[in-house]
């Protein structure tokens, strides 16, 4: 009797967690593939909370530590590589190459924690706000013309030196450029081999941990930097409510940072140890995901909204992006302007309508 | 006899000096286009303004586009001391021609549009973008239609900022760029679908039966036509320099405080310069469609409080920005893009608060 009863208490068991199994196997999948920072943790998260799960699509998440031009090539090389990535305008605007991808809604904004550093004991750091339209901003043209800056060539850091070196009406002809990436380029600034950098989180926390110092963030240089989701568009033709779900699990764990970003320390923490090998002090976790501006549902749907001259702000800052990079790529003394113009890709599909839809999911689950 | 021979020479000598101070009034060398710019300076200089400052103007009308002026620069840097044309040949043309932006002569985002032959298709839909009430156009009716454009210029930028309402760029139509300047003679041979022209050609075309779709002004566009001057030539002579723009912003203030006053001079200044008759409502209007901003207000334009950026370093960047992006599918062998453009330097205001105390004179 009693092990008729175990055999069926078994049985239930064995059903439950099959069934359990075949409805996780039933949800649609979606390939995502993240940076190593904190817009891939923000998706780590909600994968962990199983928020994906709660709306209905199995997020098949790829975290890594590279940069925006690599995704899009691996994109290229492998269509199935992604379904969904998240990278600056810059990588989009530049990295495409004809790639039909589309901007559906922003991760957070990075020009908080991207910023230009120097040697402490650099002349840079004399003067602060020389264009008193800037006066968190050190530096003034004396001291920065004819120095050597390392940035990686075509990303954010590339773009906020430009924005940076236009407040003292200069561009990169008045200084040095060297190519070189993060972690490189802080080994380089240490060495005096260049006299600054441009970098972003997580290497500014490396950056600071040596004592380099802060010029200016991207942010205090008006160098708005909103990490992007692109879908494939061919992917997007049926997967409508695949993207909205996914879109809508990401929401929740931004909510959560909005609502307690403290909460979020240590496993922002685990995140980073997990993908970089690495130790990151929970002081850095703390202050990393504070300073990384989150942007709730009803301000990503103002800025997809059709404005002035019939076009959004996301419309308008990409064209701005696309023109700055234009300048960065284009030197009259090598290129010619239709090559140029042939790198840069204006972005032409921009839609709203999935974050529209992830807000109905997420309000029906609040009901 | 003596007393005749003394007045004689004294005459003579008189004369002479007359002649010499002519001849030893210095020169600047002005090109400008024939539209209304051009017909301020050319104002100004009937008015004998130049000599009034001590300088001798030696102006020269040209007749097709900006672009000509920065390639005529470029083989020779001495046929123009002074130009003035809009931001889009400088930025897509400037290459090698080292001028500076000293002032604005004026806007003439009302007097640039696009145009159709009447029965075009393309004026079967308005309002096709919500935001665009009045524009006419959609993506069927324009996709590979033919428009004749004057080269590289803000028509052409009009043109392309009218496209990208409808998500088209310069590759979905079909361009022809007009052979020469004689742009009504043109018409009245060739007809063309659709064009995108400025004044006073625009006011041609219109009369020989086209239409217009929209002007820059409706699209929300500032198109403002620089004055530019050699840079070495400002260096040498900032007074001279200084002159020049008060004897030009002397004609543009009698068109703020008098407007009607220049309706016979406009009429004749196209009369006599370019062989075209136009009505005098006509002459108005297209005075009325060029806006302009009077020395006092320019000198605040281009004034640095400290070392903030001014207005027009900040309008100069939003221009070039959207110039970039908006002609960056067009394909020619014209484009020649300086690397001066990457940032304002070659905006000076120095001259233009210098030309206050000459202005005054006047």
């Amino acid at each position: 009797m009693v092990s008729c009863l175990l055999r069926i208490f078994f049985g239930v068991i064995l059903l439950f967690f099959s069934t359990m199994q075949v409805m996780a196997f039933d949800l649609p999948r979606i390939k995502v593939t993240m940076l190593m920072e904190h817009e891939g943790f923000l998706m780590w998260y909600a994968k962990k909370q199983g928020f994906d799960k709660k709306v209905g699509v199995n997020i098949d998440l790829t975290i890594l530590d590279t940069n925006g031009i690599d995704m899009m090539d691996r994109h290229r090389k492998d269509p199935s590589s992604w379904n969904v990535t998240c990278v600056t305008s810059i990588p989009l605007i530049v990295g495409t190459n004809q790639m039909p991808l589309e901007i559906v809604g922003i991760a957070n904004d990075e020009s908080n924690t991207t910023g230009i550093y120097v040697k402490p004991d650099s002349d840079i750091l004399k003067e602060k706000g020389w264009n008193e339209d800037y006066p968190d901003v050190y530096g003034s043209p004396e001291t920065i013309k004819g120095k050597t800056f390392a940035i990686k060539t075509l990303t954010s850091g590339a773009y906020m030196l430009v924005k940076y070196l236009e407040i003292f009406d200069m561009d990169f002809s008045d200084v040095n450029i060297v190519d070189l990436a993060g972690k490189d380029s802080i080994l380089a600034l240490e060495k005096g081999e260049v006299d600054g950098i441009a970098i972003w989180s997580p290497d500014t926390y490396l950056a600071e941990q040596k004592g380099l110092k802060l010029v200016s963030t991207a942010d205090d240089v008006d160098a708005e930097i909103p990490m992007m989701f692109l879908v494939d568009k061919e992917y997007t033709e049926d997967h409508e409510d695949v993207i909205a779900k996914m879109l809508a699990a990401y929401m929740m764990a931004v909510e959560t940072q909005i609502e307690n970003p403290r909460s979020l320390t240590k496993d922002y923490q685990k995140f980073l140890r997990k993908y970089s090998n690495l130790e990151f002090s929970k002081e850095f976790c703390e202050y990393d995901i504070l300073r990384h501006s989150v942007l709730p549902m009803e301000s990503q749907l103002k800025l997809f909204e059709k404005k002035a001259h019939g076009k959004s702000s996301i419309q308008r800052l990409e064209s701005t992006i696309a023109s700055s990079l234009m300048l960065i790529l284009y030197d009259s003394n090598t290129s010619d302007f239709t090559m140029t113009s042939k790198q840069v890709k204006n972005p032409r599909f921009v839609t709203d309508k999935y974050l529209k839809q992830a807000r109905r999911i997420l309000s029906n689950i609040k009901k | 006899m003596n007393r005749f021979i003394s007045k004689l020479v004294c005459v003579c000598a008189l004369m002479f000096s007359f002649i010499c101070s002519a001849a030893e009034l210095p020169k600047v060398k002005a090109t400008f286009l024939m539209e209304h710019e051009g017909f301020l300076l050319w104002y100004a200089e009937q008015q004998g303004w130049d000599k009034k400052l001590g300088f001798e103007l030696d102006l020269t009308i040209s007749s097709y586009n900006g672009l000509a002026l920065m390639n005529q620069y470029r083989k020779d840097p001495t046929s123009w001391n002074i130009s003035c044309t809009s931001h889009v040949p400088f930025i897509m043309g400037g290459k090698d021609v080292f001028v500076e932006v000293i002032a604005i002569a004026n806007d003439e985002a009302a007097a640039t549009s696009v145009l159709a032959m009447e029965n075009s298709d393309i004026f079967k839909t308005q309002g096709y973008d919500e935001y665009f009430p009045k524009v006419y156009g959609s993506p069927e009716a324009i996709k590979g239609k033919t428009f004749a454009f004057k080269g590289v210029s803000s028509a052409i930028y009009t043109l392309a900022r009218w496209l990208d309402i409808f998500g088209l760029d310069l590759n979905d139509v079909k361009l022809i760029k007009f052979p020469d300047s004689d742009i009504s003679g043109e018409l009245q041979k060739n007809k063309y679908h659709a064009l995108a022209l400025w004044s006073p050609d625009l006011n041609d075309a219109l009369k020989l039966g086209y239409k217009e779709v929209v002007s820059a002004e409706q699209l929300g566009e500032v198109i403002p036509c620089t004055i530019k001057v050699d840079e070495k030539f400002a260096h040498e002579n900032p007074e001279l320099v200084a002159k020049f723009l008060a004897m030009y912003f002397k004609a543009l203030q009698i068109q703020l405080d008098d407007i009607d006053s220049l309706v016979d001079s406009y009429q004749q200044f196209y009369r006599q310069l370019a062989s075209k008759e136009y009505t005098k409502e006509e002459c108005l209007d297209d005075l009325k469609k060029h806006h302009v901003t009077s020395l006092d207000e320019q000198i605040k334009l281009f004034e640095q409080q400290g070392h903030r950026r001014s207005w027009i370093q900040n309008l100069e960047k939003d221009l070039t920005s959207n110039t970039l992006v908006v002609l960056k599918s067009l394909d020619t062998s014209d484009i020649q893009i300086s690397n001066r453009i990457k940032s304002q330097k070659y905006i000076n205001s120095e001259y233009i608060k210098l030309a206050k105390k000459y202005f005054d004179q006047l």
